[in-house]
């Protein structure tokens, strides 16, 4: 399972969100880390197809994106956007059946697999016992927890994590750093985009980050969170012999 | 209708709510169309409005030849209209809040009630009403399905995706065309000619004949059935964009085609009676109220619902004051109304808010 990106670029109306970035996802957890307004969640949406890049391509496992039909790509790799969604009414166990949406067949037929895959997805999140709460009793924490669950349900090998852990608190955060971290260990590819320095530097192998539309540094967490490289990246206004602690 | 799995993938108590609420409203809604068949300007009883749905097996002969006749051309004709057109605006409702993630979205938010009240308004006010008893349908659908390309061109224009472009552009058209409505009201001249295009507005089943009936049943017979197949679709659409499109699904295709299918049906039950306010924005939510929120219960119930609710209005429509009728416009809110009232009290006191 590999991820490259060849010189992508995403300029609607000439504005350039995203300017010629290039690069490879292999191994681990991968972080996009940068501003808010970065350009991270246009590349995030452009690698999961649900917007065209203006020029260059996205090959996932060597084949560009553009030519893998939307079912298909929907079996390989999902998003879970920091939109709020207006669900109230469904069960929790509703919520999470949406997420076999792809397994139907014309009809609205689920497959064999269907009812296993919700319930063990569920098991996983923890939210096994709730199935038929309604979703409007939920706490923000536990929404982006079935959230998760949803794109579990769906069964793909790469999940793209928008701001997981925006509007969270600590507890939360944790919960859902987690329960990515569970997830790395069932085999999943993990893609996460964060303004959050301190929850890159906890969850990640990987880190690129992204400032003004350009990817101006790469390299595993270690090498890569250091002062120089987040002062550079977020703009920090320091005085000079001002000390800075990280994590 | 149903999914042949939902059992199995359902929680259970809803899969039991539908195995039970819809014998009891298709039972209520046999009794309702044997005593509409048995009640009206002429009075008529029980045994031969049997005698005439059972006249295949029973000598009917022995009914009165006037009563007969007022049976099979004027009341079978009207209860079939009204069960067809009760369930295409409920279902048009239904899938149009869904895809426009939007509960205020009722079928008149195309246009085409107001352009369907165009054409008929314009006919009426050039005296060539009476002259076929297609030609105002006809003219009211075409007026419909004009308004709905309208508001469908303008909405391309602007580059918001989301729908909201569509209801404002749907808002702005009705207004324009409403206006055009009112001209012709107050520049008409003769009562009996404003009296028709009042009477037109309030919608109703007074003038229902059996031609009625084969111009509206083929659209809606067709079409209904397409929602109930693809009810769950209507449920990912109701998700963000981004999430339906993370779960393979063509938003722009699919939010496309439920728009062209309601369009038609709204279109088709609008030319035959009239412009009926309130079903195709409050069964959708009462269904909403008995069933919760998932497509694939809503939308074939709001169905049965709609249609019951249209037969039961009409009855009353036109057996209250009997020997004259109230439009059937009137009766559906002033019955409907409070009932949902009453639902959404009801329903408060179930929900725990956070």
């Amino acid at each position: 399972m590999s991820i490259k990106i060849k010189k992508l670029s995403y300029s609607p109306n000439n504005i350039n969100v995203l300017d010629n970035i290039s690069l490879d996802i292999n191994g681990g957890t991968t972080t996009f880390l940068g501003q808010n307004g970065s350009g991270k969640t246009t590349l995030m949406k452009l690698i999961s197809k649900l917007i065209d890049p203006t020029n260059g391509e996205v090959l996932i496992n060597d084949i560009n994106v553009k030519d893998i039909k939307k079912y298909d790509l929907s079996k390989l790799i999902t998003y879970i956007s920091q939109d709020r969604e207006n669900i109230q009414g469904f069960t929790v166990f509703e919520y999470a059946e949406m997420g076999r949406f792809p397994y139907q067949n014309f009809y609205g037929k689920y497959d064999n697999k269907s009812l296993e895959a919700i319930e063990n997805s569920l098991r996983i999140v923890n939210l096994y016992k709730r199935r038929d709460d309604l979703v409007n009793n939920l706490s923000g924490g536990e929404m982006q927890i079935l959230r998760i669950a949803r794109a579990l349900t769906q069964d793909t090998e790469i999940i793209l994590f928008d701001e997981p852990t925006s509007n969270l608190d600590i507890k939360n955060t944790k919960r859902v750093k987690d329960l990515i971290l569970k997830l790395k260990d069932l085999g999943k590819k993990i893609l996460i985009s964060t303004h959050d320095i301190n929850f890159a530097e906890s969850i990640s192998d990987f880190i690129f980050m992204i400032k003004e539309g350009k990817l101006i540094y790469s390299d595993i967490k270690e090498k890569a969170l250091t002062k120089e490289n987040i002062i550079d990246c977020y703009d920090l206004d320091i005085y000079e012999g001002t000390e800075i602690k990280l994590f | 209708m149903l999914n042949t799995n939902l059992k199995s993938i359902r929680h259970f108590s809803v899969y039991h709510k539908f195995i039970f609420i819809v014998p009891v409203i298709s039972i209520l809604g046999l009794i309702l169309i044997v005593i509409s068949l048995s009640n009206g300007a002429v009075s008529t009883n029980f045994s031969d409005s049997f005698k005439y749905l059972f006249s295949y097996f029973i000598d009917s002969s022995t009914v009165d030849p006037i009563k007969d006749m007022v049976i099979s051309n004027i009341r079978m004709p009207r209860i079939i209209l009204s069960l067809l057109v009760g369930s295409a605006l409920a279902v048009s409702g239904a899938s149009l809040q869904g895809v426009f993630k939007n509960p205020m979205a009722d079928p008149g938010i195309i246009g085409v009630s107001s352009g369907a009240a165009v054409g008929a308004v314009v006919i009426i006010s050039l005296g060539i009403a009476g002259s076929s008893i297609f030609i105002l349908p006809i003219f009211s659908f075409i007026g419909g399905l004009f308004a709905a390309l309208i508001v469908f061109l303008l909405s391309r224009i602007s580059t918001n995706t989301s729908g909201t472009s569509f209801i404002l552009s749907g808002l702005a058209v009705s207004a324009f065309l409403n206006s055009i409505i009112s001209l012709v009201l107050v520049s008409s001249k003769k009562f009996g000619e404003l009296n028709a295009i009042l009477n037109w507005l309030a919608g109703g089943f007074q003038d229902t004949r059996w031609e009625h009936v084969y111009m509206a049943a083929p659209i809606i017979i067709v079409l209904l059935p397409l929602f109930f197949i693809f009810s769950n679709r209507i449920n990912i659409l109701s998700l963000s964009d981004d999430s339906a499109k993370t779960l393979g699904l063509n938003v722009e295709l699919n939010r496309f085609i439920f728009l062209v299918l309601a369009t038609l049906m709204t279109s088709v039950s609008v030319a035959v009676c009239g412009i009926l306010a309130f079903v195709g924005i409050m069964i959708p939510h009462i269904t909403r109220l008995i069933v919760g929120p998932d497509n694939r219960l809503v939308i074939p119930i709001s169905a049965l619902i709609g249609a019951v609710f249209l037969l039961s209005g009409d009855l009353i429509a036109r057996t209250i004051l009997v020997p004259s009728e109230i439009r059937l416009g009137i009766i559906t809110s002033f019955i409907g109304a409070p009932y949902f009232i009453f639902l959404l009290i009801k329903q408060r006191n179930n929900f725990i808010e956070r």
